[in-house]
């Protein structure tokens, strides 16, 4: 078995489940087909995520080479590589936490699957206690709120309701910590980080296009063809239906405009998109049954 | 809404009249390697966009913008192939900034490639194929700083883009790059149409390999989605016939629809019948 044998039987194997996933009936014979599909889809996640590594390397490789060559621009890559790190270490502080959070207010929610399953069984009960005043002892919160939903939970150890009471208990202990969390300097460092930089600077790159089109626009509506002539007009009847201005000039200017988006505007969308649909549909086949062309075979 | 989920057995006999046709047509096209192909504008300007980047002496760029992994990127590594190929030929830079990483490998492998068969591995840059970032606006604000710190000469947008579009395009604009857009994405061709040099609306972007290679299956594969798509045609316009017809002379042509749907119905189960024996 060659290599490129083995690439095509693992490109056939991996598309013969979506293809039977879709062309088989949902049930045959009371087998469900698509069950699967989230184990799939979860595993195909994990592959994705694995190349996620691929890209960090890429840029550790070009950017830490210009550094360590003091190549023009290096500061900016410097200031990358800083950058990536600093965020990295930042958002696994955060994460850290959140997870601390979740472990901690986890310990009750297991106290409480326990309650469930045992009835009767004096011992048990005994054990339950003693779990429940080791695990309030261990996570004591100075708020009032918790010691009143302590003391209920201790008296409610052998009655149905304790599983209520130690959930009631749990959500107290996860708001407070949640709210600690909040106001840490990790958090806040995160929260900087992302939403008000990151987040920010996409947005601004974002308002950026308002200027570009302006610019794209001027050009594309110098009449020099007759298609330039066509678009030109075009936009001017969308732009007065679209305006206050527009519809005070003529009432009619609004249903001009819904005529040429949803008409010939749809029309042309839909031309591309079956045309594309049709392409992409044939290459996928290709794909999936290895018809390659030339060009990917030669270093074969 | 949700959409569909199973396949039918119109779907079943749609795929069938779509995908069937391509083995026969690639067949064709070993037998005859002269099959016409239409010229598109487009495509005939990737060579002279390399060219007049290596005359100014300044890098190619070629971006697949968003594109995953998916028959686009599939069409989009056949003009990168040749885009590498002739920059391998006259030493020009080239410069494929990527956002996946997944598919940084793929596209990696491919300018390698094209680098190896001309026999000029020795000119191949590893940072030539870049990883921006996977974030649309990163990707896009990374982009213009590169395009316009090379001052590149040739730029090539192929693939799926979305709201970056026109950012992306006139980052090169604004340097005086040559610029061939190519997208499926309906919504930034007028982007690309206003931005580039030349654009190639949605199935052209399939076709520019074909066009380029000439190759057989590459050409056949044309040959058989230009059929599938009259086909498709003649089912609309003799769908328009028949609703225009029958909203003017009511009297005229009397369809059944409930009937016709029960039919088409009723063959499905009796299709699928085999399967609970």
């Amino acid at each position: 078995m060659n290599r490129k044998f083995l690439i095509k039987l693992f490109t056939f194997v991996g598309g013969i489940y979506f293809f039977l996933e879709f062309f088989l009936p949902k049930e045959i014979n009371g087998y469900e087909f698509g069950a699967y599909n989230d184990e799939i889809s979860r595993g195909l996640i994990v592959i994705g995520s694995m190349a996620a590594g691929l890209g960090i390397i890429n840029i550790l490789f070009i950017h830490g080479g210009k550094i360590l060559f003091k190549k023009s621009g290096w500061s900016n890559s410097l200031a990358l590589i800083i950058g990536l790190f600093f965020m990295f270490g930042v958002t696994i502080a955060d994460w850290v936490q959140s997870e601390k959070i979740t472990s901690s207010v986890k310990q009750y929610y297991v106290l409480s699957d326990f309650s469930k399953k045992i009835s009767s069984d004096q011992k048990s009960k005994d054990l339950l206690l003693a779990e429940t005043k080791k695990l309030i002892n261990k996570s004591r919160l100075d708020t009032s709120k918790y010691k009143e939903q302590q003391a209920k939970v201790v008296g409610s150890v052998s009655t149905k309701k304790y599983s209520q009471e130690i959930e009631a208990l749990a959500t107290i202990h996860r708001d407070f910590l949640t709210e600690k969390s909040k106001k840490s300097l990790t958090t806040n460092l995160y929260n900087f980080l992302y939403d008000g930089l990151f987040v920010a600077l996409g947005s601004a790159m974002f308002a950026l296009l308002a200027f570009y089109v302006a610019s794209a626009a001027y050009r594309a509506f110098r009449i020099k063809t007759l298609e330039s002539g066509l678009m030109m007009t075009a936009a001017l009847l969308v732009m007065l239906g679209q305006i206050p201005f527009g519809i005070w000039v003529w009432e009619g200017f609004p249903d001009v405009r819904l005529w040429l988006l949803e008409v010939p505007n749809s029309a042309a969308f839909r031309a591309i998109t079956i045309g594309s649909g049709v392409a992409g549909l044939i290459m996928a086949f290709r794909m999936w049954l290895s018809i390659e062309s030339e060009t990917f075979n030669e270093d074969e | 809404m949700v959409g569909l989920q199973h396949a039918s057995v119109i779907i079943w006999i749609l795929t069938a009249f779509i995908v069937l046709p391509v083995f026969y047509y690639i067949n064709k096209a070993k037998k005859n390697k002269n099959l016409y192909v239409r010229r598109i504008p487009g495509i005939d300007a990737i060579d002279e966009t390399i060219g007049r980047s290596v005359e100014m002496g300044r890098p190619l760029f070629f971006s697949t913008g968003l594109t995953r992994i998916n028959p686009i990127l599939y069409a989009c590594l056949g003009v990168l192939n040749h885009v590498a190929k002739k920059a391998a030929i006259f030493h020009s830079k080239l410069f494929v900034p990527q956002n996946d990483p997944e598919v940084l490998a793929i596209v990696e492998d491919t300018v390698r490639s094209a680098y190896q068969s001309e026999n000029k591995l020795s000119y191949y840059d590893p940072n030539s194929v870049q990883f921006l970032s996977g974030e649309q606006f990163a990707y896009a604000a990374g982009y213009i700083g590169l395009v316009q710190r090379e001052k590149a000469g040739g730029v090539f947008l192929f693939g799926e883009f979305a709201a970056e579009s026109l950012i992306l395009a006139e980052a090169g604009q604004q340097i005086g790059a040559m610029q061939i857009g190519a997208t499926t994405s309906p919504e930034q061709v007028a982007f690309f149409i206003v931005s580039c040099d030349y654009t190639l609306i949605g199935e052209e972007l399939y076709s520019s390999a074909a066009y380029l290679t000439k190759e057989p299956i590459q050409m056949g594969s044309l040959y058989a989605q230009d059929r599938a798509k009259l086909l498709i045609m003649f089912i609309i316009i003799a769908g328009v016939i028949c609703a225009t017809l029958n909203s003017i002379f009511p009297d005229l042509i009397k369809v059944d629809y409930e009937h016709f749907w029960n039919l088409i119905q009723i063959d499905f189960k009796s299709y699928f019948s085999w399967l609970k024996v």
